[in-house]
């Protein structure tokens, strides 16, 4: 009697997770089915899957959004590995020695949590601009850099005071210096929560449009979101189809970033590791 | 023991000033090891920060600023449509805070299943919509709201026809269809965090629970919600914090129109900076809506963050 009983609440708390999942799916579905129509077939609503699938539309669209996907995987990149490389040092450094002025700083590093970027935006744009970084990647790169400081520095930081202190005492014995204790023992150890970190720098950086758009201005320069934003609201896309076409290749890398890292992103925050 | 104690109260005050200097220098590698990053922060972090308070006080277009003492915000009490954008940051924030609701109960769902495999399923499911970048989310919003789009197609298909309209051009529905954005709201990653709280749960609690004869409900509101209180007043901070900052979408879908049916202050300050040159203005915005953002991390900090330390 009793595992019928289970299997009857089960089935409610499946039917209710289905009727969800496909509320979260539904407009990937409409936006698929959209980049496959032609203009004409267009004409015959949304919902009917229509033949035969016009894959014209992504041809045509991948030749004027391929440069931009380029762009900003370089400026993932660029501002990725400097941002993760400098906060890494900053957590080590914090997180296994105490020494005069460690706790101001890392004090000073917590107030960057109270500073919110709609305070900065406005005077960040001027100083860009004085700094003659305007309209070029290194006005988009060195804030990410920066903005990205405290909450890697934290994650780090809280990972670091968790190994085990004996590493560090076996290498400081054998006379291995900071730096090279932090390149041998610590970075190998934290390639998971560093590629967790990866992930949301990506995420970040593919989806940012307020900055781009203030900062960079010649159109060969353009992240992705602020020219797909552009593409589709100046009429650059000839037909609605490939309009859709253009936003579905949109998607297309962070779906393969997804499809690699998203078992160790999931277990990442679900363990735990990753602490809000 | 004598000795060592002796030598600490002889040498108390002399010893710790020459040590402070000694472990100063002792410690030159790691100052350097972290000259980058306090680099990197003074300069774009710190700096357009203090920048922001400052011409807050001053008419600014660009080159020199002018001092204009509190006139920016003096100005900011009779600016009739940040008064507009006010009123809608709030219904805005007032609907995301009923829409946190879904994420909860899909957790919950996703935490009571028996099947292991079938939990990382519906994880994968709900994380997947990630993939759309947010700005292609918006234009696919601004497409389901048209004239031909999905919501007016669905009305005609009921036979309701009659009430298709262009949503978002729309005086009186705009701002309601930025709410109704993303149904059922069924959220991503807050699945993954809530689920990271109710993990938490010691299974002989939940045992005990069965035991005793708990219904569902009882579960849910004596055991599961207490245990997830914590992330849940966090993200309740969050919304609101991300209502308050948040303006690309109105940007993209109405450009806060039409007239000022869908204008936010983060987006009444990025006007004001980006077409009307008043970069004082702007500032005074963003300073007060970084007090307004202070205020709520600071009760955060005070009342919520604890929390989230004892449940995890």
């Amino acid at each position: 009697m009793t595992p019928r009983k289970i299997s009857w609440s089960q089935l409610g708390v499946h039917v209710w997770l289905l009727l969800m999942v496909f509320g979260a799916l539904y407009p990937m579905y409409f936006m698929l089915n959209m980049s496959l129509k032609s203009t004409i077939q267009m004409n015959y609503g949304i919902f009917r899957i229509t033949l035969p699938f016009e894959w014209s539309n992504y041809t045509s669209s991948w030749g004027q959004i391929w440069r931009y996907m380029l762009n900003t995987i370089a400026i993932v990149f660029l501002s990725g590995l400097p941002m993760l490389l400098f906060a890494s040092i900053t957590a080590y450094v914090l997180a296994r020695y105490k020494f005069p002025g460690s706790e101001a700083i890392f004090m000073s590093f917590l107030g960057l949590m109270m500073i919110p970027g709609i305070l900065t935006l406005v005077p960040q744009f001027m100083w860009v601009v004085k700094l003659g970084l305007s309209n070029t990647w290194w006005a988009v790169i060195l804030p990410y850099i920066a903005g990205g400081q405290s909450f890697n520095m934290f994650m780090l930081k809280t990972f670091f005071e968790g190994l085990p202190e004996e590493l560090f005492e076996a290498a400081r014995l054998d006379g291995a210096t900071h730096l090279s204790i932090w390149r041998l023992i610590i970075l190998p150890l934290s390639v998971p929560i560093l590629s967790t970190l990866a992930i949301m720098h990506t995420l970040s950086v593919w989806n940012d449009f307020v900055w781009p758009l203030m900062v960079l201005i010649s159109n060969d320069i353009r992240t992705i979101s602020q020219a797909v934003v552009f593409l589709n609201t100046t009429g650059q896309f000839p037909t609605p189809g490939r309009a859709m076409a253009g936003n579905v290749l949109a998607s297309i890398p962070l779906l393969i970033m997804f499809i690699f890292g998203m078992r160790h992103f999931i277990s990442g925050i679900t363990s735990g590791a990753v602490k809000l | 023991m004598a000795l060592s104690v002796a030598e600490g109260q002889a040498g108390t005050t002399p010893r710790t000033k020459r040590g402070l200097l000694w472990r100063m220098g002792r410690a030159k590698y790691l100052y350097l090891m972290l000259v980058p990053s306090m680099l990197f922060v003074l300069a774009f972090s710190y700096y357009p920060a203090l920048s922001a308070i400052y011409h807050s006080f001053t008419i600014w277009s660009g080159k020199e600023a002018r001092w204009y003492g509190l006139g920016n915000y003096r100005f900011m009490l009779r600016d009739p449509y940040l008064n507009q954008s006010w009123v809608n940051m709030i219904k805005l924030t007032l609907a995301s805070i009923l829409k946190m609701v879904v994420p909860l109960i899909n957790a919950v769902f996703i935490y009571r299943l028996t099947s292991d495999r079938w939990q990382y399923r519906y994880r994968v499911l709900f994380l997947l919509p990630a993939i759309i970048p947010g700005v292609v989310g918006s234009l696919l919003w601004v497409n389901f709201f048209g004239l031909n789009g999905l919501i007016n197609e669905l009305l005609r298909a009921v036979g309701l026809g009659s009430l298709a309209r262009p949503w978002l051009g729309s005086f009186d529905f705009a701002l309601y269809a930025l709410m109704f954005m993303g149904f059922p709201w069924p959220g991503g990653t807050t699945i993954l965090f809530y689920l990271a709280g109710l993990m938490n749960i010691p299974g002989e609690l939940i045992d005990a629970a069965k035991i005793d004869g708990v219904n569902g409900w009882q579960r849910f509101w004596h055991l599961e919600l207490p245990l997830v209180m914590g992330q849940v007043k966090l993200f309740l901070v969050l919304t609101v914090i991300g209502n308050i900052q948040s303006f690309a979408g109105p940007l993209i879908m109405t450009r806060g129109g039409p007239g000022f049916a869908t204008m936010v202050p983060g987006l009444h300050m990025f006007y004001a900076a980006t077409q009307r040159q008043q970069m004082g203005y702007a500032s005074a915005i963003g300073t007060f809506l970084f007090l307004l953002i202070f205020g709520l991390t600071y009760l955060n900090l005070k009342y919520v963050r604890s929390t989230v330390d004892i449940t995890s």
